[in-house]
């Protein structure tokens, strides 16, 4: 299980990163598109530099969730996860029904407006980079050491380490580490970096959980309301035969 | 029969009809971002909102095929051919108005291949599928007692169909009951989206419940429409019944929904005045508790106007709390409104429009409205296409077609040239850059310039600049700057020409040319030949005095982006006077764009 | 932008634009149609086109046939549809439009020409619009749409005429705005007036020849097939 460490601290903001994804990525230029939030991130730019609240750069991209809201809701799996860690999209299935959209609370996948044939926008941790034995290209472009790729468990490991070797400089928690499940994807910041997912409360249950506790009972469900119809609907005929039956009878008797 | 009312309303729904096909061929040419307001805060809009609406009104027929089959309520069997058709109609509309809001819709077909036990939506797609089906063949019977189907493969069709009904029956409830409520589940895993007032675990529940409620309102409201339109039998005891049922389903749901809210605390918190709690208490109290307390009166149901009034509430009800939930008052990021363009409204309207138009065909033609006892089922259709045509059959495309088809086309005309005309730009050409006009200057000594975008003004030493450059160049100083002032004009605002923060302008003003020469007569004097652009003399043929024009022809006469000039302008002055102390240092990129998102986008503000 | 460009750009004028394309193609349409629907019933199916080519054309020169009855209202009438069909589409700005709009160029009249011809037009539409108010028979036959219709026509004609004149006493711009409105109007209204005789002439000659070519029975055919063999009242 691949991830990505982010160290807010250590960002300054000079969209280096931005720059090698678009180029890694053959996004191109950046066109203007109504559609944007104005949060940077757009079908042309995966992943984009935001301000937090106080101020401080922040890189916004794809959290590559353990368990992603996005994969559980897509009905026809055109969002997957791979084992590795990536969490992928193949447009060869997609209806584009954009649920993932709707579902995601980090608001990241993005969707091509402008034409016939839209796709939905992700970052993929580059891997057709990795495969090639190479780093994510923002990784490798970060000239501050701000991001760090490497298996989850030792990103975690290097993460508390950090935190616990200067408590000073960092806010005592691991962003991603818990939250909706946890992430590949973790931060490690000293400002509050919940306005990553806004209106949410980044709950330490994964959302499909959600979701689940509905599906789970829908074959419990149908079965019983097939059950009690086909049961209602003898219990009711055979009682009214019966009533009818008695109904002769006592016609007859009089 | 009221024959001027059914005109009208046909003539309606075509028109709408009709204006959708407009706005579908764009829709499906151009792709959503043209034709829709959806935008990457809210990927889902008003075409959502409308299908679960139009699946809440199909309600009645599960409903109703429960109550006759299973329940064996045989006094409601008048009803069952509407509720079905209704609920088919319904379902229709639903599935259409998905392919509308689907990116790739020929790819509809995925989740039969692809199965994602997972995902509440793929549910949702096997079982409106299956449903769908369902309701065709309980439906079918219907369209086989037509004399068009007389021969003897359609009746041993008919007949199986007539002994496969209970089995049928059964599954379209339990396929119903799932997906009623799993439409309400696809909104579980957005807390973050979906507003505290509406958002619940028990949402699939509450779908459930206002779903079988708004079925048979809508059951009561298309008796009435039947009524006026086709002189068909109201049956007010009937009705009134389907009312009363409705009423105890409204409160089942208000029950659930309200003491949820109170359960989880949300209720006093949510009450706060704002806009959305005040359509909270709306769909509540007018489109819930109103309707529900009504109809539990047996005088209010016995009255037709009462009867009617109550219905088309409990209906408001019920849609208002669909599209509220999945629409009006869903969370979106500050600065990324929705609002559903004129196509979506369109098409959201016509895709009803157009099943209102197969339920009246339908109900001219086919017995849907004076439905056959049970004991001679399979008689009347059959029987009848043996013998002489009955008259009701076939009126539509027997009488007076060429009326009609004069009448049809003219409006046909008339909505197609409307839609197409009045289509929004962006529709017709695509997308393109957001514009960003440059807005003028304000003051005088200092003046207060909008870096545009962002209504903020900043304070550009005007007078200082003035005094620094006349020190230098003496009288062309103001020409560094005002390099293409109009006679009398002292200082033309540099967005006068440079008009669009990222694209150049064009700022040939023929009109202007135009008038002052004396209108069309004047044409040759510029265009010696042709009367095109690319004909015209050069600038300096006339203005012999503007250098900056010299040799340039007109069309070719643009003026640079405001963010060019601005950096090809006030740049090279700063970068060289980086030592004075008194200039911010311009030649450091992050003076302006200080923020790296705006770097990106190029729109920095000029900052002083 | 002054009100005559933005009125021109504006959705208003591709409405009349589209209601005048859609609406024509609706009438030719719905023509034959209709005169399919009357060769089934009468069982004739094929179309002697040949036939009907020479008399279209022919009728197009009506002086031939009308010449000794009323010499200068044919002549008038025909000058009248001459000078619109020619000036309007070969007039170099209209030529203009259509180019930089829709991408189809042909070549433009010389000015001097397409002026005297717009002259005549004008004449022999003053010409018409007279004969209808002083001439008794057409003044019986003539209703208020044929007036107004006619005063539109000219109204175009004379403003786009005065516009491109050096000596135009009037303000260009206004010119201009009544050109477009007027025109504008025209072009929406054509398709719903019997100025559709435009694309209908044809059709109208071929449904003469149609009903003049019925078969001898055609008419109780015609019954039978409409009404059932008893042949009720039509």
């Amino acid at each position: 299980m691949i991830g990505i460490l982010v160290d807010v601290t250590r960002c300054t903001g000079c969209s280096s990163c931005i720059e090698a994804c678009a180029e890694a990525n053959s996004l191109g230029q950046e066109i203007g598109q109504p559609q944007q939030i104005g949060d940077g991130l757009s079908a042309q730019r995966l992943s984009a530099i935001v301000l937090s609240p106080e101020g401080r750069p922040v890189r916004k991209f794809c959290r590559h969730c353990l368990e992603p809201a996005c994969v559980s809701v897509c009905p026809v799996g055109a969002m997957y996860k791979t084992p590795d860690g990536p969490v992928l999209y193949d447009s060869s299935r997609c209806m584009g029904c954009r649920y993932c959209m709707m579902a995601c609370p980090y608001g990241i996948p993005r969707y091509e407006w402008d034409t016939a044939a839209p796709s939905v926008c992700k970052c993929t941790l580059c891997v057709e980079r990795l495969s090639a034995g190479k780093l994510p290209a923002c990784v490798e472009a970060c000239p501050d050491e701000a991001l760090i790729f490497g298996e989850r468990a030792e990103l975690l490991s290097l993460a508390h380490e950090r935190l616990a070797y200067e408590p000073g400089r960092y806010l005592p928690r691991v962003f991603g580490e818990q939250e909706y499940g946890g992430s590949s994807v973790m931060y490690i910041s000293d400002v509050d970096l919940s306005f990553l997912a806004p209106n949410s409360d980044l709950r330490e249950t994964a959302l499909p959980e959600l979701s689940w506790s509905w599906l789970s009972k829908v074959p419990a469900l149908s079965l019983a309301t097939g059950g009690l119809m086909t049961g209602l609907f003898w219990v009711i005929g055979r009682r009214m035969q019966v009533k009818e039956a008695r109904a002769r009878r006592g016609g007859m008797e009089v | 029969m009221d024959k001027i009312a059914l005109q009208r309303l046909r003539d309606l729904l075509w028109f709408l009809v009709m204006a959708g096909l407009v706005a579908a061929s764009v829709r499906f040419t151009r792709g959503l971002g043209a034709t829709t307001g959806l935008n990457d805060a809210a990927p889902w809009g008003l075409w959502i909102a409308v299908k679960l609406g139009f699946v809440a009104l199909a309600g009645g027929g599960f409903t109703l095929a429960g109550l006759v089959y299973v329940f064996r309520l045989e006094s409601l069997r008048p009803m069952l051919r509407r509720a079905i058709l209704i609920a088919l109609l319904g379902y229709a509309s639903f599935i259409v108005s998905l392919l509308f809001d689907l990116g790739l819709p020929w790819h509809i077909y995925m989740p039969i291949l692809n199965w994602q036990h997972h995902s509440v939506m793929f549910e949702i797609a096997w079982c409106v599928m299956l449903y769908f089906s369902v309701l065709g063949l309980e439906f079918m019977p219907v369209i086989l007692e037509h004399p068009w189907f007389a021969r003897p493969f359609f009746k041993n069709i008919y007949h199986l169909l007539h002994r496969a009904t209970i089995p049928l029956v059964i599954a379209g409830i339990v396929l119903s009951t799932l997906h009623q409520s799993s439409l309400g589940a696809l909104f579980l895993i957005m807390p973050h989206r979906v507003h505290p007032l509406w958002y619940s675990a028990w949402i699939p529940v509450l779908f459930f419940t206002s779903a079988i409620a708004a079925g048979l309102f809508a059951l009561i409201v298309e008796s009435f429409v039947a009524q006026r339109l086709f002189s068909s039998r109201l049956r007010l005891s009937l009705l009134g019944r389907l009312g009363n049922a409705g009423a105890w389903v409204l409160w089942v749901y208000l029950g659930i929904r309200l003491g949820d809210l109170v359960v989880r605390g949300v209720l006093p918190a949510g009450l706060d005045g704002s806009w959305q709690s005040l359509i909270f208490v709306g769909e509540i109290v007018i489109g819930g508790m109103l309707p529900a307390m009504l109809l539990l009166l047996p005088g209010v149901r016995a009255n037709r106007y009462g009867l009617l009034t109550c219905a088309i509430l409990g209906i408001f009800g019920v849609l208002s709390q669909r599209m509220s939930l999945s629409m009006f008052t869903q969370w979106r990021p500050p600065g990324a409104p929705y609002f559903p363009s004129a196509f979506e409204i369109i098409i959201a309207l016509a895709i009803p429009a157009a099943a209102g138009l197969v339920y009246l065909l339908f109900a001219e033609n086919l017995p849907v409205l004076s439905h056959a006892p049970e004991r001679q089922y399979s008689a009347p259709g059959l029987q009848h296409a043996a013998g002489a045509r009955p008259s009701q059959y076939g009126s539509l495309f027997q009488r007076n077609r060429a009326h009609g088809l004069q009448r049809s086309s003219g409006l046909a005309v008339v909505a197609i040239a409307l839609t197409a005309a009045f289509a929004p730009a962006r529709s017709i050409q695509g997308a393109q850059l957001p514009t960003s006009p440059v807005s003028p200057a304000r003051g005088w000594e200092s003046l207060a310039i909008d870096g545009n975008r962002r209504d903020r003004l900043v304070i550009f030493p005007h007078t200082d600049h003035q005094q620094r450059l006349a020190n230098e160049l003496g009288e062309r100083a103001c020409q560094v700057c005002h390099h293409l002032d109009l006679p009398g004009d002292r200082a033309t605002a540099c967005s006068a020409c440079h008009q669009e923060n990222d694209s150049p302008t064009r700022i040939f003003d023929h009109t202007l040319h135009t008038r002052q020469l004396g209108g069309n007569a004047a044409c040759q004097q510029c265009h010696l030949g042709e009367h095109r652009a690319q004909t015209a003399a050069a600038c300096a043929a006339c203005h012999e005095n503007m250098s900056s024009m010299a040799g340039e022809k007109p069309f070719q006469y643009f003026a640079p982006s405001y963010q060019q000039a601005l950096h090809g302008r006030c740049l090279a002055c700063h970068q060289e006077r980086q030592a004075a102390a008194d200039i911010p240092d311009l030649a450091s990129c992050s003076v302006c764009h200080f923020k790296p998102a705006e770097l990106q986008r190029s729109n920095a503000p000029h900052h002083q | 932008m002054p009100a005559w460009v933005t009125l021109a750009k504006s959705p208003l004028s591709r409405f009349a634009m589209l209601l005048f394309a859609l609406g024509l193609l609706r009438l030719v349409l719905l023509s034959v149609w209709e005169m399919h629907a009357a060769l089934y019933r009468t069982h004739r199916r094929e179309i002697p086109l040949t036939r009907l080519l020479i008399e279209s054309l022919a009728w197009l020169f009506p002086m031939t046939r009308l010449y000794r009855a009323r010499a200068g209202y044919s002549l008038a009438s025909f000058t009248f549809h001459l000078g619109i069909l020619i000036v309007t589409p070969f007039l170099g700005n209209h030529v203009d439009l259509f180019r930089d709009h829709f991408g189809l160029a042909w070549p433009a009249l010389l000015k001097p020409v397409l002026d005297i011809l717009t002259l005549l037009t004008l004449a022999a539409g003053a010409y018409l619009l007279l004969s209808r108010v002083y001439n008794r028979a057409s003044r019986k036959l003539s209703n208020t749409p044929d007036y107004l219709l006619l005063a539109l026509i000219l109204c175009i004609f004379c403003s786009g005429f005065l516009s491109g004149q050096s000596w135009n006493p009037i303000p260009y711009d206004g010119l201009m705005l009544l050109h477009i409105i007027s025109g504008m109007l025209l072009l929406a209204i054509i398709p719903f007036t019997k100025i559709a005789h435009c694309v209908l002439y044809p059709l109208v000659r071929l449904g003469t020849f149609v009903a003049w070519q019925f078969p001898p029975q055609a008419g109780k055919e015609v019954v039978q097939r409409l009404h059932g063999s008893e042949g009720r009242r039509i």
